[in-house]
């Protein structure tokens, strides 16, 4: 007896906690942010794969076009120095945005949501007074 | 003439003082390395800063600097398409699974395949897939470190692994993640600043112009400057798929990883990266340049295969530019390096062990955290020995293969899972085993058939039935190939479910360890 009463409000509290999940995953507010953030990520990205293996099918197929002289040294030691620069700089950018914006928005939409789980709770206190 | 193969006052000195200060940070760890978040993890109290150093210190291994820059004095352009493609796996790190291990994980990147799906199958997938990398590029280091202190200081191979191994052994023993963590950062300091040293004497040398020595480099060996990638592909197809693994392999590599787990947040999660990636960057023009720089100073007699062989450029240079002081200098630090990497290697390997293997699949998740620690302590010395034993058995592979090795496996058996657990709501247990056991036999086995083994190893005179050296190109879309149509074919609707609760802890960190 003692078991299921147990076993029956653990699953009342995870259906709780789910539908808890279930608003904030569709809350137009978080999908648009998880929109946002991939959208950068992704892009950054597809320029580095397009820098990395444009370097590399230049590498592959035209290595003659990396032999040529750039000063007293060549293309391809200069491209490559330059994948790795942007490599760095991609990473930088990424940082810098999720680092700054990205955090205080989602900590402005956690407070938000807190928020409202409280009032929502409040007004269920009410309702059962 | 060269002092190499004597040890001098400077080195011995200079090792004896890393080695003081290294088991004075493990003492005091140790106070402070009792519960599992502690031993795996260092109470994820590691700054972004420092976690960016440590994770530098675990990729810039002796194969690295010494290899690169030997490569690149002995083979020219070669050194840097490796250098290029070791770097661009940093922000792929940082795009895709940084932060996803971080909120999703507790200590192991099986944390993160597991979270949605059932734990036993995928922890046991998964932790062979662990075992593996860190089993082969353990070999690499145990190997290179055995040569590498063998040719610097003179002692025997045996004496050098058994040394590696003891210390090792003793870091991550007593100190876990707190230990291991600092030994990296030390270690970074040294061979960013040896490098950097090194770099300005050779700049120096050449009146602080590239322009001079590339021109000086090109009256050696104008070949050196241009790309050549026959030595290290054997076709257009071939270059890509090097390429390919060596992008996506960092991002697969267990002890890389599981640095993610001892940062408090995201945040600092993402910080680590962008000063991994600098510092790496830094480096790689380093031994760029130090590559370049033995090209044009240390005889070719000394860089020949049977002399001290290529891996030895960078020493070499450091005795001609700083003499022997520095060159002991430089050969502890190379000793450094190693050690780091090595126990960095251990503590994700002994994780798996007992995480995932132990406490995930025998136990059920069911372990007290006294007795988790006692089996990864337990792990720890059983691979250390392990790593020793493999060690002194593979003498004679071939350092760079085993690496290149690794980071197939790397790419190929664990990426691909990892991936579509954090970004596929459809993906299935079913799915996640069939893709790490398709990424593991298919590149191990392509590699045997390659003429990597095929040829070179087994000396077989029958052309290799499998004609590229990197099996990335196939064995990695391979794997996602397979994840994919075992998930399409056997929904597995519990795990679908879970994946509401997987965004808001993926995304916002909410419920995060």
């Amino acid at each position: 007896m003692g078991t299921l009463l147990f076993f029956s409000f653990g699953a009342m509290m995870s259906m709780i906690e789910k539908e808890v999940v279930h608003k904030v995953v569709h809350d137009p507010e978080f999908l648009a942010l998880i929109k946002k953030k991939n959208a950068i990520s992704f892009s950054l990205m597809a320029i580095m794969l397009l820098v990395y293996f444009g370097f590399a099918a230049l590498l592959a197929l035209s290595p003659q076009t990396l032999a040529k002289p750039i000063g007293s040294a060549t293309l391809g030691i200069a491209l490559g120095i330059g994948v790795i620069l942007v490599a760095c700089v991609l990473t930088g950018i990424y940082v810098r945005w999720a680092n700054t914006e990205y955090d205080s928005l989602i900590q402005k939409l956690n407070a938000r949501l807190a928020e409202k789980q409280l009032t929502e709770k409040q007004a269920e206190e009410t309702h059962h007074a | 003439m060269t002092t190499l193969g004597q040890p001098n006052a400077v080195s011995i000195a200079f090792f004896l003082g890393f080695i003081l200060v290294t088991l004075g940070i493990t003492y005091w760890a140790a106070k402070k390395t009792k519960s599992t978040s502690e031993f795996y993890a260092a109470d994820r109290s590691v700054t972004g800063f420092q976690n960016g150093l440590a994770l530098a210190g675990d990729f810039m291994s002796a194969a690295s600097f010494l290899g690169i820059a030997g490569l690149v004095a002995t083979g020219g352009y070669s050194g840097l398409i490796y250098s290029v493609g070791y770097l661009v796996g940093w922000p792929i790190v940082l795009f895709l699974v940084a932060e996803p291990l971080r909120n999703l994980g507790k200590y192991t990147f099986a944390d993160v395949v597991a979270y949605r799906l059932k734990q036993r199958p995928i922890r046991t997938a998964a932790a062979i897939g662990t075992i593996i990398t860190v089993v082969l590029y353990l070999i690499a280091q145990m190997v290179g470190a055995g040569q590498l202190v063998e040719l610097m200081f003179g002692l025997s191979y045996s004496t050098a692994l058994i040394g590696v191994g003891v210390l090792m052994i003793l870091y991550v023993l007593f100190g876990g993640m707190l230990a291991t963590t600092w030994v990296q950062i030390i270690k970074a300091v040294l061979l960013l600043g040896g490098a950097t040293v090194l770099v300005l004497l050779v700049m120096n040398r050449f009146g602080w112009s590239y322009n001079n020595l590339f021109r000086e480099v090109a009256g050696i060996n104008p070949k050196l400057l241009s790309p050549d990638t026959t030595k290290v592909a054997t076709s257009p197809l071939d270059v890509f798929s090097l390429m390919l693994g060596l992008m996506f392999g960092t991002a697969g590599l267990p002890h890389i990883l599981m640095r993610f787990y001892t940062v408090p947040d995201a945040s600092q999660a993402r910080k680590s990266v962008f000063y991994a990636t600098g510092f790496i960057a830094y480096f790689y023009v380093l031994t760029f340049t130090i590559g370049y720089g033995a090209a044009a100073l240390v005889s070719a007699k000394y860089l020949a295969k049977d002399s001290f062989g290529s891996n030895m450029a960078a020493p070499l240079l450091a005795e001609i530019l700083g003499g022997a002081p520095f060159l002991g200098f430089l050969s502890a630090v190379a000793f450094a390096t190693i050690l780091a990497v090595v126990a960095g290697l251990t503590l994700a390997g002994a994780s798996a062990l007992s995480h995932d293997l132990y406490v995930g699949v025998f136990r059920n998740g069911e372990q007290s955290e006294k007795d988790e620690v006692r089996v990864a302590r337990i792990a720890t010395v059983v691979l250390g020995v392990l790593a020793v034993l493999l060690g002194l058995l593979f003498k004679s592979v071939n350092v760079a293969f085993m690496v290149g090795l690794a980071f197939a496996v790397a790419a190929s058996a664990n990426f691909p899972a990892l991936l579509m657990s954090v970004f596929w709501k459809k993906f299935t247990t079913g799915g996640a085993v069939a893709s790490i056991v398709t990424g593991l036999i298919l590149s191990v086995v392509l590699i045997v058939l390659s003429p990597t083994v095929w040829t070179d190893v087994f000396h077989l005179t029958s052309a290799p039935p499998f004609p590229l050296k990197s099996p990335a190109i196939f064995s990695m879309p391979a794997a996602f190939l397979v994840g994919i149509v075992v998930s399409l074919l056997k929904p597995e609707p519990e795990a679908a479910e879970k994946f509401e609760s997987e965004l808001l802890r993926t995304y916002a960190g909410i419920g995060a360890e």
